[in-house]
């Protein structure tokens, strides 16, 4: 999966609704079209916010997050974090913590700002957790004895990415990420992008308004050297702060570096930490880091380990005793490297490496509690090694499941597997005994236990909690105690959601052109009837293998497609999201044959009619559905989101900040080469060529400051279909980036995504 | 020189009725401030006409030669019109922060408001005029029912919150639909409706009005139109119109609806509908006010004179104008006062067409070009010394670039020179007028060394003699000598104008920069001061610092389809012939240009490696995505690839090829010249970022300087900014064609 950090932030479209729901009596499911607003409003648990379980076992903390909590913000300045300092996934949410026992839910923070990172302190005493509700982002503390929050300090703290702040193992202190001292919000969100044109220049006749941007930034120029990577990484610049939980004072350790990621070592004296180095080449995605330890106060640091290829939210693990610290690379391979310095250990493995990208593929080794053995996923499986000497060799294996992540288990002596059914696409939890290897389902049913699996479940000893949804459900938090088979729900975070007849997944199978046998999900209308044809909306993305999300709610999950599919199946459509898989580099020539047998076969099980497709996709699935216009005509209505027509245009984007996000997408992600040497693949791949054998009416929808995928990309599309005589609506929201963030242009796009089709699918009316 | 004051492009200058004085707008680029905002590119804050700020107005004694600026650089000022009788002289300023009319009292000096109208142009050139009568005064001013901000959402759509506060509660969708189905999906009833036209033609928003002189009341013509063009009848009882109706569908022919409004009693009647003409001002009177007579031209039309009536509209006469190209397009047939025959002229042609026969014939053909005929602006017609029988034309030599004025006689055909000299007259009619006893004649003149002022001239351009010094502080400087060389091109024989670094020591090499611009006659600047129209783009200062400079000739075949490779075939021979002159050193070959220019800078570069550095602004280097540039709602560059400039001749599904093979970027990979990008932030930034993007990666030197908040053209820039660009220029070519050491 090669999504990346910013590919990640388009799929959080999540919705809230601020009602009281305790007064509100079960009725009856009805069969009625869910109303957008509804769908808009979903409350969700908080992306990359761990749920975390308090050490006694007696309550759950976790995130709930309101998309009409989440301000309207248009300055591109503040996409990664707010004016007030707040990391984008924390927008709009509250610090919720549950009773395991009774199922009382309390909101801590009721409403008030925004709130995340729930994190228990050791003992339990304290619950840690970011907010801005005393103006700007900062260590908050809430304590179960008290009831009450009590902001730590006034320095302001500036987390971004999984890691939320780190407790000391004496409960004393914390270690967080903090605002460069000396540095406003303002100016650290400089950083990121220069400030846009002020609207009338404050000194226009003195001073020019130039950037300059150098192939090769000439180290003595007073002008901006641009950056040259894919993205920049600048939002990560800060100190890290050691606060003290009595006194609030903070002492500064690491100083202005762009900290990636921090741990604290066991004996609570020394940090290690992964230091941002940049990209491996001006056209990869790849990042590099640095491994370094220092003193917890601060001082001077040891580097263990340069350029270290990692996925864009890094990861080490300290072992037990705190003299080694190990890591994986983004090929597999595993290092242990001894914290006092000297040289690491290299754990290769044989076999085919599988290359990691992405926050939710974030995996560490981890140490069995004596610190003895070493053990980690790779190729698949969960391999082992001894830290005394050995070759690693493959622990625990689940045939055909794939192994997601792997956590520490309740107990020191086993580990939580988190697992897929590559054939039912079932997510569970499997344990794997560190003595033996041998595993044991604890867990596992139709359910996707969420995209960030790692930080969605918290095992204790007498019990798990984890978040789970289905195609029909939002998800909710369920507990699994020990010895039971089934998990019981523990939160009912959506229940305006229980007046409404859902639409059911069904997972099917074809064979694509070259016999290779695919999978995707299929979510029925609402009612479904057999015998009766519907109209049906095919979700794609290329290279993307979609049918992963039978089990998310409304099949939303990755590959962009954060739209609530549910909104179209309680309105009579069926919704199919194909397996397309492609190594990216033609994706004009794998889009047919993948997708088009799909469609053929959801048609041969009587449940799409044929004379009424559709086609959308969002990002590459915006440029896949333009493509996938422009090689057949049986579909009668399009929706390109976020996307583009021309690679080469792509190619050639350029961010006020100097970055190159589209070259890094074709020579890296796709791996197209460049335009020169592979000029033809290029054209061939551009569907800007192929405009004029368009048939299909296309609504357009791009967000003016998309910094992905820049607008002029959907409006070279546009401007052609125009000069073609072609149909297309053209709807650009203003303000907005590569997913459509404020609810109200969300709920906009959602009305005029379903107007679209049903004045061109028509679902109303009977099948021929 | 970046601070040098300038006359006015296209604002004409005006005799006073007496013949003492010459009124003319100077404009003073060092107080320009950015643009800033797109919202302000087409109609600035102070709804002044984007290419007329920084501007007084000035009036010269003819007799004393005293010139003096009545406007006293208090915000911009343009545009001067004396009343009939004198004693008023009229004018368009934002002095007291917003755009209106204006008069200056010639008794006391004191200016004055005249209403509170808001004046809403455009070009420069469309100024206010005076009623016959000297009681009310003709303008353009803001719709009614409109406030400035609407017309701008207009030209821009509803302001974008980007970059400011977050913006209040409500979708910011905008949305714009293409091809059939064009009806609105049911749940869209909240879209808010996008604009009718494009904005270029919205820019054009605005009511001609009558503004009484003494109490300043407003009395609109013409209600919420596009009005362009508008001429008063010569009774003083008629006022006829273009309005600009938008353009043929994917190419850039402008089309224009032709009224009359009788001023009587406001009705208004249709003479033409959808007229072809390039800015809707090439429109006359006849004499007798009984017809109107325009120039039907443009991309998608033969060059033709058409004759309508006045009353009805009728076609009364449709005959053959001189060729005309895109410079010449904005100018009207001029009648001569009995009304016996219309004179029109073209780039190298004077033709007559006699209006009782229908006849049209050539009176005379230059080798060269025509630059104007001397004639009252806006009068719609010639100045004859003879009562109609002969008129002045300016003219410029092919061979020589030499420019002066020929007596023409209509009848015989003969031509006689009246002077000729190593000068520059201006293309147009704008800066040239009459006294109105027809005994002086005001023009325009700038040489090589000298910047342009207004010279007066008597009877048959005798006693010819300065009258302004709009500039004296650029006295004092040695300045480089410009020479004339031509070359071979296959069986072309095309020119370049050549300026020699000044203290030029013949048998020395010097670094030469070639500054290009595809398909023009570029050596035709000969004789202008820095061999540019524009402070901004004065060569003198290349020259000045020790760089020969070549604008050569670049002539494009447009039927062969492949502009890249044409600029090359004819600017190349060309850089030979001044190294083979033993004037330029072939190691330290420099090449420029701005636009058109940049393309075609970027076009030469991937063809030769023999430059060792290169600047192109506000340039383009791929063609496809070119094509799909929308600019404020509307395709942007359609009709110039496919009809225009960009030399096309076709979609890009017709011709994909031609569009990739005229696209430097596909060739980037073979540049070995260093490269300086200049572009403006509201220019469309991508068509230089994708150029810079790519050799970046390539790991070619280059480097981009992107000017926050202005546009298309630096001598539309915040001074600052000029200042900037000009001092990073000479830096880059100083730094690669000029290493430290003396010229070989």
């Amino acid at each position: 999966m090669r999504t990346n950090f910013r590919g990640l932030s388009t799929g959080l479209t999540v919705g809230t609704l601020l009602l009281s729901c305790a007064s509100a009596l079960p009725a009856a499911p009805r069969l009625a079209p869910l109303p957008t607003e509804v769908a808009l409003s979903e409350r969700s648990i908080g992306l990359y916010s761990a749920i975390r379980l308090s050490p006694d076992e007696r309550r759950v903390a976790y995130t709930i997050c309101d998309p009409r909590r989440v301000p309207q913000e248009p300055d591109p300045r503040y996409q990664a974090h707010s004016r007030t300092g707040v990391w984008r996934f924390g927008l709009g949410c509250d610090v919720w913590v549950t009773d395991t026992a009774s199922g009382e839910s309390k909101n801590l923070t009721g409403a008030t700002g925004s709130n995340w990172a729930p994190n228990w302190s050791p003992d339990g005493r304290h619950l840690a957790f970011y907010s801005d509700r005393g103006g700007s982002a900062a260590l908050w503390v809430w304590s179960p004895e008290s009831g009450n929050n009590r902001q730590l300090s006034q320095v302001i703290v500036r987390p971004w990415g999984t890691s939320p702040m780190a407790w000391t193992p004496d409960g004393r202190s914390l270690v967080a990420p903090v605002l460069p001292q000396g540095t406003t919000l303002e100016q650290a969100a400089n950083l990121a992008q220069p400030a846009p044109a002020p609207a009338a220049p404050k000194s226009g006749k003195d001073e020019a308004t130039v950037t300059v941007y150098r192939s090769a930034p000439s180290p003595d120029s007073p002008d901006r050297a641009s950056a040259t990577g894919v993205w920049s990484t600048e939002f990560q610049r800060a100190d890290l702060g050691l606060f003290d939980v009595e006194s609030g004072n903070v002492r500064r350790s690491v100083t202005g570096e762009k900290v990636s990621g921090f741990w604290v070592s066991p004996d609570g004296l020394r940090l290690a930490v992964m230091l941002d180095r940049g990209f491996s080449a001006a056209q990869s995605q790849q990042p590099l880091y640095d491994l370094k330890v220092l003193a917890i106060a601060g001082g001077a640091a040891r580097t263990l380990a340069e350029r270290v290829p990692q996925a864009v939210v890094p990861g080490v693990t300290w072992s037990p005793d705190g003299k080694s610290i190990a890591y994986l690379t983004v090929s597999g391979d595993c290092f242990l490297v001894p914290a006092a310095g000297g040289p690491s250990r290299k754990i290769t493995l044989t076999g085919t490496p599988r290359p990691l990208y992405g926050i939710d593929e974030t995996v560490v080794p981890v140490f069995d509690s004596r610190g003895r053995a070493l053990y980690f996923l790779s190729r698949g499986a969960l391999w082992k090694v001894a830290l005394e000497g050995g070759s690693p060799a493959v622990w625990s294996k689940l045939d055909g499941r794939q192994l997601k992540a792997v956590v520490p288990g309740g107990s020191a002596d086993s580990l939580l597997l988190i697992t897929r059914d590559e054939e039912t696409k079932q997510e569970g939890y499997y344990e794997a005994s560190l003595a033996t290897g041998a595993t044991r389902k604890v867990w596992e049913g139709p359910r996707s236990v969420g995209r960030d699996p790692a930080f969605r479940v918290a095992a204790g000893a007498g019990s798990i909690v984890f978040a789970g949804q289905d195609a029909a459900r939002a998800e909710d938090l369920w507990i699994l105690s020990r010895g039971a088979s089934e998990p019981r729900r523990l939160t009912h975070v959506n229940p305006a959601f229980d007046d409404f007849v859902m639409g059911e997944g069904r997972l099917v199978e074809w064979w694509n052109a070259d016999g290779k046998k695919l999978k995707g999900a299929l979510l029925l209308p609402a009612g479904y009837q057999e015998e009766k044809r519907y109209p049906t909306v095919v979700f794609v993305y290329g290279g993307g293998l979609l049918s992963d999300s039978i089990h998310t709610f409304g099949m939303r999950g990755a590959w962009g497609s954060d739209d609530n599919f549910q909104l179209l199946a309680t309105r009579g459509y069926a919704v199919f999201l194909p397996d397309a898989p492609s190594d990216w580099k033609d994706q004009m020539r794998d889009l047919p044959k993948n997708v088009l047998p799909g469609v053929n076969r959801i048609i041969e099980l009587g449940i799409a009619d044929p004379e009424r497709l559709g086609i959308m996709g969002h990002s590459n699935g915006g440029y896949s559905t333009l493509a996938l216009i422009t090689l057949t005509q049986r579909f009668k209505a399009a929706v390109m989101r976020a996307g583009l027509g021309n690679l080469v245009s792509f190619y050639g984007e350029m961010g006020k900040n100097g970055t190159h996000y589209g070259l890094g997408v074709a020579e890296h992600a796709f791996g197209m080469g460049t335009p020169w040497d592979s000029r033809n693949r290029y054209l061939e791949n551009s569907p800007i060529f192929y405009l004029d054998r368009v048939e299909t009416p296309l609504l357009i929808v791009h967000g003016s400051i998309d910094d992905a995928v820049a607008p002029f990309l959907a409006e070279e599309v546009f401007v052609g279909l125009r000069r073609l005589g072609k149909e297309a609506l053209y709807a650009r929201y203003e303000g907005e980036g590569h997913s459509l963030a404020s609810y109200v242009n969300q709920l906009d796009y959602c009305n005029r995504m379903i107007a679209w089709f049903d004045e061109h699918l028509k679902p109303g009316a009977a099948a021929k | 020189v970046l601070q040098a004051a300038e006359i006015t492009q296209r604002v004409p200058i005006q005799f006073s009725p007496d013949g003492r004085f010459v009124a003319y707008t100077v404009q003073n680029p060092g107080r320009i401030e950015p643009t800033g905002d797109d919202r302000y590119q087409a109609i600035p804050k102070t709804s002044a006409a984007p290419e007329a700020l920084g501007c007084d107005v000035w009036i010269v004694d003819v007799a004393k030669g005293r010139a003096r600026n009545i406007t006293e650089g208090k915000g911009t000022s343009w545009g001067p019109a004396w009343s009939p009788d004198g004693r008023l002289l009229a004018f368009y300023s934002d002095r007291d922060g917003l755009a209106r009319v204006w008069v200056w009292e010639a008794a006391t000096g004191a200016v004055r408001r005249v209403s509170d109208a808001v004046v809403r142009t455009y070009f420069n050139f469309e100024v206010a005029r005076w009623s016959p009568d000297g009681t009310w005064i003709l303008a353009k001013i803001l719709p009614e029912k409109m406030t400035l901000e609407q017309v701008r959402d207009l030209t821009v759509g509803p302001r974008s919150a980007e970059g400011g506060a977050p913006a209040a509660a409500g979708p910011t969708v905008k949305v714009l639909r293409a091809g059939r189905g064009a009806e609105p999906p049911k749940n869209a009833e909240a879209a808010p409706a996008t604009t009718e036209k494009p904005w270029w033609v919205n820019v054009n928003r605005a009511d001609l009005a009558a503004i009484d002189v003494a109490t300043g009341e407003t009395r609109r013509l013409t209600a919420n139109l596009r009005p362009r063009g508008y001429w008063l009848s010569p009774d003083g009882t008629e006022l006829a119109f273009t309005d600009l109706a938008g353009s043929v569908e994917n190419t850039q022919q402008p089309i224009y609806d032709l009224y009359v409004v009788a001023l009587s009693d406001g009705r208004v009647r249709s003479i033409g509908r959808k007229l072809h003409m390039a800015y809707g001002i090439s429109v006359s009177w006849s004499p007798d006010g009984k017809s109107l007579a325009y120039v039907r031209s443009g991309q998608m039309t033969p060059d033709q004179v058409v004759v309508l009536s006045a009353a009805d509209g009728r076609e009364r006469l449709v005959a053959a104008a001189p060729s005309i190209d895109g410079d010449y397009q904005d100018f009207p047939p001029l009648w001569q006062s009995q009304g016996g025959f219309l004179c029109l002229w073209g780039e190298k042609d004077l033709r007559k067409v006699d209006l009782a026969t229908g006849e049209s014939t050539t009176v005379l053909s230059v080798d060269g070009d025509l630059l104007h005929v001397v004639g009252r602006p806006g009068s719609g017609r010639y100045w004859s010394p003879d009562g109609g029988r002969s008129l002045y034309v300016a003219f410029r030599k092919g061979a020589t670039k030499r420019a002066g004025y020929l007596r023409v006689d209509l009848v015989t055909g003969k031509a006689r020179t009246l002077f000729e000299e190593e000068v520059h007259l201006d293309r147009g009619p704008f800066s040239t007028d009459v006294s109105p006893d027809g005994n002086r004649v005001a023009f325009a003149r700038q040489d090589a060394t000298h910047p342009e002022d207004l010279w007066i001239a008597g009877v048959d351009f005798a006693d010819r003699r300065q009258l302004t010094r709009v500039n004296p502080s650029l006295g004092g400087y040695r300045y480089g000598r410009t020479l004339l060389i031509s070359w071979a091109a296959g069986s072309d024989r095309l020119r370049g104008a050549l300026l020699l670094p000044s203290g030029y020591q013949p048998g020395k090499r010097y670094p030469l920069i070639v500054n290009v611009y595809g398909g023009s006659s570029r050596s035709n600047s000969l004789f202008r001061f820095g061999l540019s129209g524009s402070g901004v783009e004065n060569m003198q200062l290349f020259a000045t610092r020790g760089f020969a400079m070549l604008l050569p000739d670049s002539p494009i075949e447009q039927r062969r389809n492949a502009p890249m490779s044409e600029i090359a075939r004819t600017v190349l021979p060309g850089v030979d012939k001044v190294v083979e002159t033993g004037i330029a050193d072939p190691d330290r070959l420099g090449v420029m240009g701005h636009s058109y220019g940049g393309y075609s800078t970027l076009s030469l570069i991937v063809q030769t490696t023999r430059f060792k550095a290169a600047m192109a602004s506000a340039s383009f280097s791929n063609l496809i995505s070119m094509y799909g540039v929308m600019r404020n709602e509307a395709s942007a560059s359609i009709g110039y690839l496919e009809r225009g400039q960009g030399g096309m001749a076709d979609t890009p599904w017709k011709v994909r090829d031609r569009y990739i093979e005229n696209s430097p970027f596909f060739f980037l990979d073979r540049v070995q010249t260093p490269l300086l990008l200049v572009h403006g932030s509201l220019d469309q930034p991508e068509r230089a970022e994708e150029t810079f993007v790519a050799l970046r990666r390539l790991g070619k030197e280059v480097e981009y300087a992107r000017y926050e908040g202005e546009q298309h053209w630096e001598g539309t820039w915040g001074y600052a900014n000029q200042l900037d660009y000009w001092k990073r220029i000479l830096a880059w070519f100083e730094e690669h064609l000029m290493p430290g050491a003396d010229p070989k």
